[in-house]
């Protein structure tokens, strides 16, 4: 037992279970809060696993932007506690039969994958050449992935004018 | 030393998660959330396949996932706030204009 | 006679494209725009478009006159294969001379209209269809093929159905348009199996292309159900069936008295002027094919002279005004259908020229009438009307004029060419000539009869319809009254372009037709002796006929009901139209209704297709119940769909491969 494995399950532990808490909790504002947990203990994740870029990328985008985003919208429509009914639909055990399922064939035949091909040593390639990860990330998504790169740059800005276009002031809405 | 294995599982944990979120909550801002559990659980398998065969490439779609998500955010949560004006709710079994 | 030389052109000429296409604008402006911008104002685009195409048409008519012929494609239509059938124009003398008369003739029906049609509720309909018929007419007469001689054909078929039912709201007019239009589609029937055939065996649809290939086929045989049968004869049977319908030749000309049920500037041209012309022009245009075969030439002159005798017997018999020049129409008809079943085709064109200016002129006349006595129940009746001549002078004037011209009296234009059809007749060189001639002599006296029958009736004696008049009879409105003074004109003028030439004329159609359609089939040598003798003759025959109505009309009513008491069956033989309406119900309408009913719709529609039909809505309504529990409108069930979708293809995926 080393550090590494023992960093490796306290993180996993804790977003698996923050995770869940955030699926099963009634109140929209705390499941926010639980994937931040969740989001911030990859964030660390990623740094085991050499990507200290992404690491900084997902605290800022994800924590920074997309979970304040829903915060934001949570306050915005003024939600409360589910305290109708049940906070899942009816036909749940239907559900749950159907992703048991697909559950198990993912893990099974994931498994059955895996143990095909040796496991890999974990090292750190790409500290060896004395290039930073930021420097590999870059030069590959400027050389080799420019053009996937302006298309996510086009997605984001039609994201935007959608996100625009779809809640702009319409009189008729109004109306009803 | 936590192998490719660790990851993977890890990630399906996470990917199944959100899956059954998105399937079974009513609650279309949480179901919206599921998708980012399941886009997390997404990152953690490529950034771990990346750095376990030395290929950039994984980690360059985690960097896409990453804007992929944003972009999926505001689109979704817009639309939410849509039907939430319109419909006064945001609760997918009160919305059933579809019903056949 | 020495051969005239004729510069043919073969570029696009402006002129001659313009002048169908005004009226084609003109219809389809008048047609878009007409209900909302136009209303009362919708006869001054059609009018002015075929002003500018009279304009226009004799123009050209001059420079064909002056040794040109224009022939020439504009657009491919249909190119497969061997089928070449291109937008072309002929503009030859034969065509020339119909374009001048179509154009002339429905101008002037245009302006009547305005008179007679004013306050229609479909008044910028009515224009736009009648400008739409002249467009097909033109294309019908200026095509330079046979297919689209035939999209002409249709279309004026197409616009006398629209125009027959324009007041579709009246049932008998509705019926008589539908009967029009299946009454000539047996005859088109025909006329289309004709081209394909002319195509078959020629492999062209060109007029010129065809003139030059037929001596290939003049000795061909084909044999139809073991029976050898020659190749141009049945060409050209078939393609007369055609003209039969179209022109209302018997046994299809059913169709044509109950066609006057539509507006009567309508009956004027198209069903006494041009469409109805359609059929001699056709003939006339394709003489060389009908030619190669004397049967055919016989049975063209036979179908005429019988047309002609039978109508002429129904016309005294009918009191409805429009009916008895409907059927004199179809007996004048039968006139130029003699007459190229005889050879003489130029007679036959000069008959159909001359004939277009009285026979409007006559339709229009009794439209004034009609006009006049709109609020009877029966304006066409001629026994409410009577005494008109003092109160509407320039409609008994002009009509009388019509009266005199389609009855032979000389100097009037149809002397002239009834005349040329009789003589030629006479000296034909084919042996049913003499035949034909003593039928058109007989003919011609029942002509004058029964058409001064109508002058007697409608214009002498006492007035009886007082009550549908408000105040005095009148005159019509000047607008109507114009156009009758100027094909009262054309009627007496337009003979005098073919006086023969032993009264001292010119005979200038004659010339002026004779590159088309060859000189009159005639012996050598005729003697100018019997050529008088037959004019005398034919004179005294119009002369008798209009005696003996003055004697029967004026001088001793009493003997009006003489004959129909006497020979009742004959009479009523004649009144009931020998019975050919009631003839066709029980041969033809009625057995195919039965079929229809019984049959078809019983057994087939009702069981097998309903069946069919009804049982794939009640499939698919069983199967929409069943899956409609599947469609709850809740969005994550329609995911959980989606995902027990991935899972069958993975399962399949993994465990199938």
């Amino acid at each position: 037992m080393n550090w590494d494995l023992i960093i490796f399950y306290y993180l996993a532990i804790v977003m698996i279970f923050s995770s869940v808490f955030a699926i099963f909790s009634r109140h929209p504002v705390y499941t926010v809060l639980l994937v931040l947990v969740m989001i911030i203990h990859q964030a660390f994740l990623l740094l085991t696993l050499g990507a200290e870029f992404l690491t900084v990328v997902q605290i800022i985008v994800y924590a920074g932007a997309i979970l304040v985003l829903f915060l934001f919208v949570v306050y915005l429509i003024n939600l409360r506690k589910e305290t109708k009914k049940s906070m899942f639909i009816r036909t749940v055990s239907l559900i749950g039969i159907v992703f048991l399922l697909l559950g198990g064939l993912l893990i099974k035949n994931l498994l059955i994958l895996l143990s095909l091909k040796p496991s890999f040593k974990a090292y750190l390639p790409f500290t060896i050449e004395e290039k930073s990860n930021v420097w590999w990330i870059a030069n590959y998504l400027f050389k080799n992935y420019l053009l996937q790169f302006e298309i996510i740059g086009v997605v984001l800005l039609v994201a935007i004018l959608g996100a625009v276009f779809l809640i702009r002031k319409v009189k008729t809405v109004e109306q009803k | 030393m936590p192998t490719l294995e660790y990851y993977i599982i890890l990630s399906i944990i996470l990917f199944l998660i959100g899956l059954f979120g998105f399937l079974s909550r009513r609650n279309l801002i949480v179901i919206l959330i599921s998708i980012e559990i399941m886009l997390n659980g997404l990152i953690i398998l490529f950034a771990a396949i990346s750095y376990f065969t030395k290929d950039i490439s994984g980690y360059i779609i985690v960097f896409f996932i990453i804007a992929m998500a944003a972009a999926e955010a505001a689109i979704g949560l817009s639309l939410v706030v849509l039907i939430y004006k319109r419909l006064r709710t945001v609760y997918s079994d009160e919305i059933t204009n579809f019903k056949g | 006679m020495v051969e005239k030389h004729f510069e043919i052109i073969t570029e696009f000429n402006i002129y001659v494209f313009l002048i169908p296409l005004l009226p084609l604008l003109a219809s389809f402006i008048t047609l878009t725009f007409g209900r909302r911008y136009f209303r009362a104002k919708a006869h001054l685009l059609p009018i002015l478009a075929l002003f500018f195409s009279f304009l226009l048409s004799i123009k050209v008519l001059v420079d064909v006159i002056n040794g040109k012929i224009f022939s020439f494609d504009i657009y491919s239509w249909m190119f497969v294969y061997d089928l070449k059938v291109g937008l072309g124009f002929l503009v030859d003398p034969l065509s020339a001379a119909m374009m001048t008369m179509v154009t002339c003739v429905s101008f002037l029906i245009h302006i009547y209209s305005v008179g007679y049609m004013n306050g229609d509720p479909g008044y910028y309909r009515f224009f736009a269809y009648i400008s739409l018929f002249v467009f097909f007419m033109l294309m019908l007469v200026l095509c330079n093929n046979l297919a689209l001689l035939y999209l002409g054909w249709e279309g004026v078929g197409l616009c006398s159905y629209l125009l027959i039912g324009f007041w579709y709201p009246k049932k008998s007019a509705s019926d008589a348009g539908k009967k029009a239009f299946i009454v000539c589609r047996f005859g088109d029937f025909g006329f289309a199996l004709g081209i394909f055939l002319a195509f078959y065996f020629l492999g062209t649809v060109y007029y010129h292309e065809m003139f030059q290939k037929l001596p290939e086929i003049s000795n061909k045989y084909i044999e139809v159900l073991g029976y050898p049968i020659h190749v141009p004869f049945l060409i050209s049977f078939l393609l007369f069936c055609g003209a039969i319908g179209k022109s209302a030749q018997f046994p299809l000309h059913v169709w044509l008295p109950d066609a006057m049920e539509g507006p009567t500037p309508v009956s004027a041209l198209i069903h006494a002027a041009t469409m109805v012309t359609a059929g001699v022009f056709m003939v006339c245009r394709l003489h060389p094919l009908f030619e190669l075969s004397d049967a055919m030439l016989f049975i063209v002159a036979i179908i005429g002279a019988f047309t002609c005798f039978m109508s002429a017997t129904i016309a005294p018999t009918q009191f409805d005004i429009k009916r008895v020049i409907a059927y004199s129409t179809l007996s004048q008809l039968g006139y130029m259908f003699m007459a190229c079943g005889v050879g003489a085709y130029i007679a036959g064109m000069f008959h159909l020229l001359t004939h277009a200016y009285f026979k409007a002129l006559l339709f229009l006349g009794a439209g004034s009438i009609i006009h006049l006595l709109h609020h009877a129940p029966d304006p066409n009746d001629l026994r409410i009307m009577g005494g008109l001549k003092k109160y509407m002078p320039i409609t008994f004037w002009t009509l009388l004029i019509a009266s005199l011209s389609i009855s032979g009296i000389p100097g009037f234009a149809g002397f002239f060419s009834k005349d040329e059809i009789l003589a030629q007749a006479f000296f034909s060189k084919y042996p049913w000539g003499k035949f034909i001639w003593f039928v058109g002599w007989i003919v011609a006296s029942m002509t004058a009869f029964y058409t001064f029958r109508v002058i007697f009736r409608a214009f002498y004696g006492e007035f009886k319809g007082w009550e549908y008049v408000h105040g005095k009879p009148h005159e019509s409105p000047r607008v109507m009254t114009i156009p009758l003074i100027f094909l009262a004109i054309g009627s007496i003028f337009a003979g005098w372009i073919g006086i023969p030439e032993i009264l001292g004329g010119k005979n200038h159609i004659e010339k002026f037709l004779e590159p088309v359609l060859g000189p009159p089939r005639t012996i050598h040598h005729i003697p100018h002796s019997t050529e008088y003798l037959l004019m005398l003759l034919s004179i005294a025959a119009g002369l008798f006929g209009i005696f003996l109505a003055w004697l029967v009309y004026i001088k001793k009513p009493s003997l009006e009901t003489f004959f129909s008491k006497n020979f009742r069956p004959i009479y009523t033989f004649l009144f009931r139209k020998w019975y050919f309406d009631e003839l066709y119900l029980y041969t033809i309408v009625r057995p195919t209704l039965w079929v229809s009913r019984k049959i078809i719709c019983g057994i087939s529609d009702n069981t097998i297709i309903e069946g069919i039909v009804n049982g794939s809505a009640r499939l698919v309504n069983i199967t929409g119940t069943g899956l409609r529990i599947l469609h709850t409108g809740i969005i994550n069930h329609y995911s959980t769909f989606i995902l027990i979708g991935v899972l069958v293809y993975l399962l399949v995926y993994l465990y199938l491969k």
